[in-house]
């Protein structure tokens, strides 16, 4: 009887609660359609970069001012003719085989050694000792050598 | 005792009740209205005389009121309602097998029972005797209607729960949006603080490109393979040697060197730790190893 009496009672109400349910859906369908087009910000990642690059400065911070490229080139010039090794410049990145990110800091010139290959390889190895210098590459034919590097300094322009 | 057409004083209010029908419509002048379960019948005509009479009272059906009150048993085949001391004048209500009717006793005789109750020859005797005593009766929840004030309350029901979708469906709507602004207002502060947070990212970063232009930083220590690279053409200055290779980290260093009579040896005793000679032709050996850069 109560059954009969629930159920004829959901009859009268079922339009009403049709109506509801569907209001209900497309209510749920808007708030969350809407959500769901929010991007939610990563902080995590970006939080991680900041404390990353802020340890990167706090170790940069401490480290020695780069020379003036121009001395730098002095000096690789003055090493380089101690052990009869020539040295010359060249002009694009590619020539000398590097590229942009192989530079980790300063401003870059780039320049080859040529000369007999023991020469070189001495040479190369005091200037890396005295100047920021990064080697490339280095090709070696018979009893030559050529090695490309990049200086890296400041350059002034006073 | 209660009777129809009379004041009585019920729950403390005055009351006038009607006869009224329960079962079948005597006629079609009767107007029904639902009490519980059953269906009650009561013409209008007399209704609307006895307001007109009584306009200070409320009108109910007597078999209304009963029902109301608790005071029916539908499974007693046949219940009476004497409305004298005399007990020969009143009303009855017979049930049998899902047939109501309800009627009049006169001169201690049911009047208009069904045939079906005739073949039963019932007496007077074999009927519950119903509490006539007002102080026990309840009222119904409404009072008797005309069928205008009915089709009246029924629009105004209708009207009513309408409204009340109306209603709710608005609220759903207004809560959906309310969420909404609410979620907006919260990814709008989270994008704020983010925002602030990127320009940090890009102080930082433009701090560090700043530093990265003047300070020595991060610059590879080659050292190990330029050593390896001045021991290899201090033992074989006077050979025929030929390379290409990077200085890079990880890259692998292949020297070439042509074999002769008298070489064979010093190629083989540069062969130490990382530095690998092999002798890949007659003609040739080739002197290996692995750049390891520091920083």
């Amino acid at each position: 009887m109560k059954i009969k009496a629930l159920l004829k009672r959901l009859n009268q109400y079922s339009s009403l609660v049709l109506l509801l349910i569907v209001t209900s859906i497309g209510t749920c369908w808007y708030v969350l359609s809407n959500e769901a087009e929010r991007i939610d910000p990563d902080f995590k990642k970006t939080k991680a970069l900041i404390s990353m690059y802020e340890t990167e400065i706090e170790e940069m911070s401490v480290q020695q001012d780069l020379p003036k490229l121009d001395s730098i080139w002095f000096n690789i010039q003055s090493i380089a003719s101690q052990y009869n090794v020539k040295v010359s410049s060249i002009e694009k990145i590619e020539d000398a085989k590097f590229s942009e990110g192989d530079i980790p800091c300063g401003q870059a010139w780039f320049g080859s050694l040529q000369g007999t290959s023991k020469n070189v390889a001495a040479a190369a190895l005091e200037i890396q000792n005295e100047l920021p210098v990064m080697y490339g590459q280095a090709v070696i034919d018979n009893k030559v050598m050529g090695l490309s590097f990049a200086a890296m300094g400041i350059i002034d322009f006073n | 005792m209660i009777a129809a057409n009379i004041r009585l004083s019920i729950e403390g209010k005055e009351v006038v009740l009607i006869r009224d029908v329960i079962g079948k419509a005597p006629s079609e002048k009767y107007t029904r209205q639902d009490e519980g379960s059953l269906h009650i019948w009561y013409e209008e005509t007399v209704l609307t005389e006895t307001r007109e009479a009584n306009p200070d009272a409320k009108v109910y059906g007597l078999w209304q009121t009963l029902i109301a009150s608790g005071v029916i048993d539908l499974d007693q085949k046949l219940q009476v309602l004497y409305t004298n001391d005399s007990k020969d004048i009143g009303y009855y209500l017979y049930i049998n097998s899902g047939v109501m009717q309800s009627g009049s006793i006169f001169n201690s005789e049911l009047q208009s029972l069904p045939s079906s109750a005739l073949t039963e020859e019932f007496s007077l005797d074999d009927a519950i005797i119903l509490n006539s005593d007002e102080s026990t009766l309840k009222l119904p929840a409404e009072q008797l209607k005309t069928q205008k004030e009915i089709v009246k309350q029924s629009l105004a029901k209708k009207k009513s729960n309408q409204q009340r979708s109306t209603m709710t469906v608005v609220l759903i709507i207004a809560c959906g949006l309310a969420m909404d602004t609410f979620l907006d207002i919260q990814h709008e502060k989270q994008a704020q603080l983010f925002s602030a947070l990127e320009n940090k990212l890009t102080v930082t970063q433009d701090e560090l490109a700043s530093l990265a232009k003047r300070k020595r930083y991060n610059i590879p220590s080659q050292k190990e393979t330029l050593t390896k690279l001045y021991n290899v053409t201090d033992s074989l200055h006077d050979e025929a040697l030929s390379a290409s290779f990077s200085l890079k980290s990880n890259e692998i260093v292949k020297v070439f060197v042509k074999n002769t009579n008298v070489n064979a040896a010093r190629i083989s005793m540069l062969a130490s730790g990382d530095i690998q000679t092999v002798r890949v032709s007659p003609e040739q050996s080739v002197i290996t190893w692995v750049n390891k850069n520091e920083n």
